[in-house]
């Protein structure tokens, strides 16, 4: 690891110190919940960040699929483009459901051919498989850091561990596809694991908008308790709120460029080994592998 | 213990297991590649 | 014989003549449901008006794990005497196998429906309040939305360790809409309370989106080495 990630490394520790400083002291205290109310400030941005990691690794997914046909890559390129074309246009001209601010979508639409242009021209085919694993195998800790402090915050606050509302019941499915990729990652034998994953990816995320609405239809004929709900929000809890959801994002990038350069290291190691067990003249001992 | 110490704690917790299985795969990759330059 | 349709059709009968001949799958995965419906009854032990409310979800949960034993043989067969490996070379469009692959374990899990379903009725004392056309459309794109996807599913495990659990642990996490919609909708049209409309147009789409996905990456894991 070069000096760079080390720098970049120390202060982004240093950010998150001052961020944790922030939730813990400095935020004023909730009225009804008291300070368990400050749980919020590592669920949430660790929820924003999970997505944002697995949105990562969707893009990659779809670009290390399309990458060997020309056609393909073109047509998903423009695809890309247009999403983001129509995410900055259209929320302004259709009526969107209550609460939702078209300029949240317009930058949300705008973050997928962003993301998408940036992974096809900064990595190779090798590189965009490996920032697909290490974006999930992220995601994966973040989401699970979402569903247990989740539970911590709602049992002191509102008397239940747990309930199987919308948001919760697709984060927990969220949680299980990313699982089963890494799962998948980890028992497959083929020669071409990268593709069945990103095969998978895709899947999981044509998925998820379908788990989203299943559970919602259903959890308007039976209603149950909502946890986490909504109201105003004190602009100083927001600014804390928002440092926290920097800082976590800046740790994530920190984790997940760690975590690519050991895969690279361990490929390239692979590779390595393959080829002297290769070029071993036959009669002498087989080299050191395994 | 208070339900907030416990959930920052488990967070860092497994932040912390994260890390630590992240730096023991980079030092035996570090190895590994040591001893196929060595050869 | 080099059409598409010729394939699949090929394929089709040979793989439902060879499972006439042994009866296999057909005997196991009926087994099997069979005893975890009685399983269940010893778990609940519902009135006559709560079985209604319940039964939408116990049915399902048989005929997925049922379903699962029938996925995991799909392509055993294949592997055994290197046939996947003769279609993988031949010029044959690789659809024309999934497909064929999918209406064979479409019909095998349906023959298990048709058989499990008055076993449901006498167990748990059932009458259908809504409408029964309605509850075989529903039956039928439940059915193809665990087939369409575990077909897929059964592909992608067969270059894996472990490759009997791989299956569900990959199959059950993305079927979790159509599970939600297979089982409300039925429990819908049993108890007659509530519409079931919504639940066959989630359905319907979500054969519509897995379908379509199937068939645009089943090249890609048929290929894959």
């Amino acid at each position: 690891m070069n000096r760079t990630f080390f720098i970049l490394a120390g202060l982004t520790a240093l950010l998150l110190a001052y961020a944790t400083y922030a939730a813990l002291v400095l935020a004023p205290t909730e009225q009804t919940m008291g300070d368990v109310q400050r749980i919020f400030y590592y669920h949430a941005p660790s929820a924003w960040t999970a997505f944002l990691l697995f949105f990562i690794n969707f893009i990659a997914s779809v670009q290390y699929l399309v990458r060997p046909s020309e056609t393909a890559d073109r047509f998903a390129k423009w695809a890309a483009i247009t999403i983001g074309v129509i995410a900055c246009v259209a929320p302004f001209f259709i009526p969107l459901p209550a609460g939702i601010e078209p300029s949240a979508v317009a930058t949300t639409g705008l973050a997928v051919p962003a993301a998408y242009l940036l992974i096809r021209k900064y990595f190779s085919d090798q590189g965009t498989d490996i920032l697909a694993l290490s974006s999930a195998e992220v995601g994966v800790v973040f989401c699970t850091i979402v569903l247990i402090t989740g539970p911590l915050w709602a049992r002191p606050v509102w008397g239940i561990w747990w309930t199987w509302d919308v948001r919760l019941t697709s984060t927990l499915v969220l949680w299980l596809i990313y699982v089963s990729y890494l799962m998948l990652r980890r028992f497959s034998t083929s020669g071409e694991t990268p593709k069945l994953a990103a095969a998978l990816a895709v899947f999981g995320a044509l998925d998820m908008p379908l788990v989203y609405f299943s559970i919602w239809f259903f959890r308007t004929q039976h209603p149950q308790p909502v946890i986490g709900g909504g109201g105003s929000i004190d602009p100083r809890m927001l600014r804390v709120f928002a440092l926290n959801c920097f800082a976590f994002t800046c740790y994530a990038g920190i984790i997940v460029w760690f975590r690519y350069r050991i895969e690279r290291m361990r490929r390239d190691v692979e590779e390595t080994e393959a080829l002297e067990a290769l070029l071993e003249p036959r009669g002498t001992k087989s080299g050191g592998s395994r | 213990m208070t339900f907030l110490r416990i959930a920052y704690a488990a967070v860092w917790l497994i932040h912390g297991t994260y890390l630590a299985v992240l730096v023991s795969r980079y030092k035996r990759a570090r190895r590994e590649m040591s001893n196929l330059e060595r050869k | 014989m080099s059409k598409p349709s010729g394939i699949m059709r090929a394929t089709l009968v040979k793989d439902l003549r060879l499972e006439w001949r042994s009866k296999d799958a057909i005997n196991a995965m009926l087994f099997f449901a069979l005893l975890v419906v009685v399983i269940f009854s010893f778990s609940f032990d519902p009135t006559a008006e709560e079985s209604r409310h319940i039964a939408g979800g116990l049915i399902w949960v048989a005929f997925l794990f049922a379903a699962v034993v029938a996925l995991n043989q799909t392509w055993a067969r294949e592997l055994r005497n290197q046939v996947l490996d003769g279609f993988r070379v031949s010029p044959a469009p690789p659809n024309a196998l999934f497909l064929a692959k999918a209406f064979g374990n479409f019909i095998f899990v349906a023959v298990l429906e048709m058989l499990m379903a008055p076993l449901f009725v006498i167990f748990y004392n059932l009458r259908v309040i809504g409408s029964f056309p309605q509850l075989l459309l529903l039956v039928a794109l439940g059915t193809w939305a665990l087939v369409v996807n575990g077909t897929f599913f059964a592909a992608m495990s067969l270059r894996t360790r472990s490759r009997e659990i791989m299956l569900p642990l990959l199959l059950f996490p993305i079927s979790i809409p159509a599970i939600i919609g297979m089982v409300n909708g039925t429990t819908a049209i049993l108890t007659g309370d509530d519409p079931a409309l919504f639940w066959i147009v989630l359905l319907a789409t979500y054969n519509l989106v897995f379908t379509t996905g199937s068939l645009l990456l089943f090249p890609t894991v048929l290929h894959a080495e």
